[in-house]
């Protein structure tokens, strides 16, 4: 059997946050994947992806935030003001912001915590979004060099891209072997990047890669179930009540569309020369173009990708999910329905937040779609 | 002579249904779920066994349906009440295209194929509205049963516009509009519009069709089925006991697995 334990420990346990407790050096929280690491990494720091999904910190958030408001967005600043585990121990959070719930999130957390705004453009294709955006980046580079008082070289942050860009060939490498595992492991290997350090992350992701390539050539047999493909809202742990409730009633997650998952890792910086003004570009290039975020102006390309998935893993049915009080998922929900529907592909929409009291409801459309999808 | 049963244990009934050999329904129960399912079970089960005088091993199949269906002991499959409504409704009305159908605690529209099969389905959120609870609370608010509510929104002259179809808001506006002297029939009226709204939103989600069968608890409310026919611009097919239509669904689903077709 692959070696996944590794990947579900770092997600859920508190071994890395003990492991950055005994660190000397800064740790730099992040949210979303609008924010290059690289930048972190050539720092000098270490980045984690702060990003929750956990009921409680939701809950504890109340007392200084509205009850109406997005989980992902309520749980992160529970989590903080908490400051437990990770969440305590950030140096910095690199707050960007693509919806309202984190646009004024950072106001917010700043009482609690050294906070960098990262300012998304409302569109990511127009040339003045990629000038302002760029302009973001190199604040950013500079509020990194004054928390650490190293400077970002030429040589630190070379460096530090190729090591991601082998972190994201691993990726790939893996994406192409994830029917051999359950969605659900897929999803945990992918979320124990949000903490792990990058070299030995990478290390491990691709000897699971071998591991996983030599399973394929000796019984490559697949789980068999109804092949489902997971978009909309992130199920980041511990919410990942949806998808087990997928792979319990005999579906299988064999691709997903979502930025905590497939979408994480999967983007290369790409530049020819390698100087420190093109690195910048590129960088900046990379974590915002090829975001399919909903939360942009211009979103089709999203709409392509799942497409694209659907077509590429001969995907049986679209699994929709839908964070309660996010408006941007589920507005492009219907156009998704449309365009799978014209393509003769069903797809099933679940709406839900963090909590446990509606699970009965939504195994009930979980098993009737994969009843419908198997007939 | 072989039996096969479905069981639909809802969060407010328990229904059976018993099919012979030729799928005739010989016998049915349709008791109140309360809050012990298992004795729901039990009761309903042998109340229609009984009728026809043979035991729990004389039958063939037993599937069972509805959010208990996991529950139910000595069951030979459970399939979801999604699957077993289209079936059911497709037996009782051969050309349905689309159910609608009104449980306890959800409502859902669901397109069916020329089998009975689903092709498509969209079911409301985690709340009440639309479904036989709202019901059951507005009539509380009304001070009347639930069957009267129908029948008393028939005759309103001026249905009243509600402006919440949650069932926490929308009772608090019922008991502020009976304070303020509206006509029961008129307030009557607007719930059952109110409930076809969300109707109305379900059925666009999925699609609508020529054929619409309405199925389940809510079928049964002559005033709601009035204001979805006005909604939807078509006449509905009603079942004789829309209650049973997912016992039924399930009792046929399990005759056919055993027939080796299906």
């Amino acid at each position: 059997m692959p070696d996944l334990e590794y990947f579900r420990d770092l997600v859920t346990t508190e071994r890395r946050a003990a492991e950055l407790a005994a660190f000397d050096g800064k740790v730099v929280g992040t949210f979303c994947n609008f924010v290059p690491e690289e930048l972190i990494v050539a720092a000098g720091a270490v980045p984690v992806r702060l990003c929750s999904g956990d009921a409680a910190a939701a809950g504890a958030s109340e007392v200084f935030l509205p009850r109406d408001l997005c989980p992902s967005v309520k749980a992160t600043a529970g989590a903080v003001q908490g400051g437990q585990g990770l969440h305590g121990r950030a140096d910095l959070l690199v707050m960007p912001t693509p919806c309202d719930g984190k646009k004024k999130l950072g106001s917010v957390l700043a009482e609690f915590r050294a906070v960098h705004v990262l300012d998304l453009p409302p569109r990511k294709d127009s040339s003045s979004a990629r000038a302002f955006w760029l302009d973001q980046v190199k604040e950013l580079r500079h509020a990194l060099e004054k928390l650490t008082g190293r400077s970002i070289t030429r040589q630190t942050l070379r460096a530090a891209i190729e090591l991601f860009n082998r972190r994201t060939a691993a990726w790939r490498r893996f994406l192409g072997l994830r029917h051999l595992v359950s969605g659900t492991d897929a999803l945990f290997v992918a979320q124990a990047s949000f903490s792990d350090d990058v070299l030995r992350y990478t290390e491990r992701l691709e000897a699971l890669c071998a591991e996983l390539e030599a399973k394929a050539r000796t019984n490559g047999a697949e789980s068999g179930g109804v092949r489902l493909l997971l978009t909309g809202a992130p199920l980041i742990w511990p919410n990942h009540k949806v998808i087990g409730l997928l792979e319990g009633g005999g579906g299988a997650v064999v691709a997903d569309e979502t930025c905590a998952g497939s979408q994480r890792l999967y983007q290369p910086t790409v530049l020819r020369e390698w100087n420190l003004r093109a690195m910048l570009e590129a960088l900046a290039d990379k974590c915002l173009k090829p975001q399919t975020c909903p939360c942009f102006v211009d979103g089709g390309d999203r709409l392509n990708r799942i497409l694209e998935l659907v077509e590429a893993h001969a995907v049986q049915g679209v699994v929709y999910h839908n964070l309660r009080l996010c408006a941007l998922f589920d507005i492009e929900s219907f156009a998704v329905q449309r365009e799978l529907r014209q393509r003769g592909i069903p797809m099933l929409t679940l709406a839900t937040d963090f909590s446990q009291e509606d699970t009965g409801q939504l195994k009930n459309r979980v098993d009737a779609f994969l009843e419908m999808v198997r007939t | 002579m072989a039996y096969f049963a479905g069981v639909d244990i809802g969060s407010l009934t328990c229904d059976v249904a018993v099919l012979d050999g030729g799928g005739g329904l010989v016998a049915h129960e349709v008791v109140l779920t309360g809050a012990r399912s298992r004795v729901a079970v039990e009761l309903a089960l042998s109340g229609a066994l009984d009728r026809l005088g043979i035991a729990r091993e004389g039958l063939a199949s037993m599937v069972a349906t509805g959010y208990g269906r996991e529950r139910v002991d000595g069951r030979s499959a459970s399939l979801t009440e999604i699957t077993c409504h289209a079936r059911g409704a497709h037996h009782l009305f051969p050309g349905t295209q689309l159910v609608i159908d009104v449980g306890g605690q959800d409502c859902k529209a669901i397109r069916v194929d020329d089998y009975g099969r689903v092709a498509d389905f969209a079911m409301n959120d985690k709340c009440a509205a639309g479904t036989g609870r709202f019901f059951e609370v507005m009539a509380r608010a009304l001070e009347i049963d639930l069957d009267e509510l129908g029948p008393l929104a028939l005759r309103a002259t001026k249905p009243v516009a509600l402006s919440s179809v949650c069932t926490v808001f929308a009772e608090s506006e019922v008991v502020g509009l009976v304070a303020g002297d509206e006509a029961p029939e008129n307030i009557a009226a607007g719930l059952c519009r109110a409930a076809a709204e969300k109707v109305r939103a379900l059925v666009h989600r999925v699609g609508l069709a020529s054929e619409v069968t309405v199925t389940g608890g809510g079928a049964l409310n002559v005033g709601f089925r009035a204001a979805v026919e006005e909604l939807l611009g078509c006449t509905l097919n009603v079942p004789a006991q829309p209650q049973l239509v997912g016992a039924l669904g399930a009792a046929l689903l399990g005759r056919e697995a055993c027939n080796g077709h299906g």
